[in-house]
């Protein structure tokens, strides 16, 4: 075994080699601008940084993201892309996170997890077949973090015993997160009904109807594109020109919905309904000024899995 | 590995360990990219009232020592602005307020069983003291601790002024 992390951070790095007593032995790997690191790691990187990339022998076997932010609202949709191409190039993935914990400030209260990210996980390992797991980090009666390290014990479980079956993703640790993850989504949804619908940002219909009412004349060839598919999902996405220059949380939120609603494959075209971003509040020239499909940018996130954006004044078919 | 310079995540993890070493309790801390086990600590501005982080400062440390609170700021080199930024922060009443109440709100001092906890929020915010650390030659600044590391091997100094500190409570 021979084990490299690669990270942005030595602290991270710090944190990640006390997991287990094997991971002690990585070498501490700084993740570079693309184009300066091995290929393997350029490929994972495409979307976005993840906090911890783990090589064996030169080969990603795991990647490893984590936060102190309860993803809730419409911030569930953070950090989600990097995590969608690990398991697309197949490599497990596992996000450490509190499920719930407190906000704090002038409105202080606990916050909870928006449980669609556990049923967009899953739905994300179904279909690439690549463990995608949500490990909470836990927080105490008061709603704070703990941080004396023993929230750390389910991430260890679940390391040492992947790395004891020689890095297999059908590992009997990785099967039982997944029975905990499916347990944990019903028993929320049971708890508060609405996880188990789509959020009131997303519309799903007939995509006849929603071209109607979207003001995109079905006539044309490029909205005979769409019409391939009998139903669409669309995503209002409330920016202002202002702050348009952005993609957080909106693009990981995108891959969140694709894989709720959208997907029954591994490519973006693997799909049964539409995703069509919606716009209201952006002109089409301001947009693409703003961000443009330029794989040398963030920007370029956008134009990763959706079937169409539809502006304030136009619109555009992406695939 | 010495002569090469120190970068922020190596100096913000070899401010930590010397307070850690000390027994001094890490009550906050946000390091230059990625996550840490410590909370990130707010100290909002109560001239800003709107939503959001505008105006707030958060302390790359946070540290209760048995008789103090210091903030501090990690640099790989000494950093004008960081004394700047300390200076504001400890001399604005509102301000040193704004932390104590964040840390009451977390309730950071109870959960590590340390005696400032029993202090009135005024007391607290009377002993709030700050501290710039980074690696290389030492600046003497008057009021602000400094934390020196001459390389990343080194232990660290702590200076008040021109003065070495060998006890700090």
């Amino acid at each position: 075994m021979t084990l490299e992390a690669f990270c942005d951070d030595l602290n991270e790095f710090s944190w990640f080699i006390t997991l287990d007593h094997r991971l002690k032995a990585a070498e501490f790997r700084r993740i570079g601008r693309r184009g300066l690191n091995p290929p393997a790691v350029d490929e994972l990187i495409v979307y976005d940084r993840p906090d911890v990339i783990l090589l064996n022998a030169g080969r990603p076997v795991a990647t490893i993201e984590k936060t102190r932010e309860v993803p809730t609202g419409h911030n569930v949709g953070q950090r989600v892309a990097r995590l969608v191409r690990s398991v697309e190039l197949g490599i497990p993935t596992l996000k450490f996170f509190p499920f719930d914990a407190r906000k704090h400030g002038r409105y202080t209260n606990i916050c909870n997890l928006n449980a669609r990210l556990l049923q967009a996980f899953e739905n994300m390992w179904r279909i690439h077949n690549t463990p995608m797991i949500a490990v909470n980090w836990a927080s105490d009666s008061h709603g704070e973090l703990i941080e004396d390290g023993s929230a750390d014990v389910e991430l260890q479980t679940l390391l040492a015993g992947y790395i004891k079956s020689g890095f297999n993703s059908n590992c009997s640790e990785f099967k039982s997160a997944r029975q905990r993850q499916l347990a944990e989504y019903s028993q929320r949804c049971e708890t508060y009904e609405a996880y188990g619908n789509p959020p009131p940002s997303l519309k799903i219909g007939k995509t006849i109807e929603m071209l109607r009412e979207l003001g995109i004349p079905r006539t044309s060839q490029q909205a005979g594109k769409l019409l391939l598919r009998d139903e669409s999902v669309v995503y209002e996405i409330g920016m202002s020109e202002e702050k348009c220059r952005r993609e957080d949380p909106y693009t990981g939120t995108q891959f969140i919905y694709d894989y709720l609603y959208c997907r029954n494959g591994p490519k973006p075209d693997n799909k049964f309904r539409n995703l069509i971003l919606h716009f209201p509040n952006i002109r089409k020239e301001i947009w693409n000024s703003r961000n443009p499909n330029d794989l040398a940018r963030k920007s370029s996130n956008w134009y990763l899995t959706a079937n169409a954006h539809v502006y304030g004044d136009g619109w555009a078919l992406l695939r | 590995m010495g002569a090469t310079s120190v970068r922020e995540d190596e100096i913000y993890i070899l401010t930590k360990n010397w307070f850690v070493r000390r027994e001094f309790k890490v009550l906050g801390g946000q390091p230059p990219r990625g996550t840490d086990r410590h909370p990130v600590i707010e100290i909002k501005s109560r001239t800003h009232n709107e939503k959001g982080s505008r105006s707030s400062f958060k302390p790359d440390l946070v540290v209760a020592a048995p008789r103090n609170l210091l903030l501090v700021e990690c640099k790989p080199e000494f950093n004008g602005d960081d004394v700047d930024k300390l200076l504001e922060i400890s001399q604005s009443a509102p301000r040193r307020q704004s932390l104590v109440e964040e840390i009451r709100q977390r309730r950071s001092l109870e959960r590590h069983n340390h005696s400032l906890a029993q202090l009135s929020n005024e007391l607290i915010s009377r002993r709030i003291r700050c501290c710039i650390s980074y690696s290389g030659t030492h600046h003497p600044v008057e009021i602000i601790y400094s934390l020196v590391f001459e390389n990343r091997d080194s232990d660290g100094q702590l200076f008040l002024g021109d003065s070495l500190v060998t006890s700090f409570t």
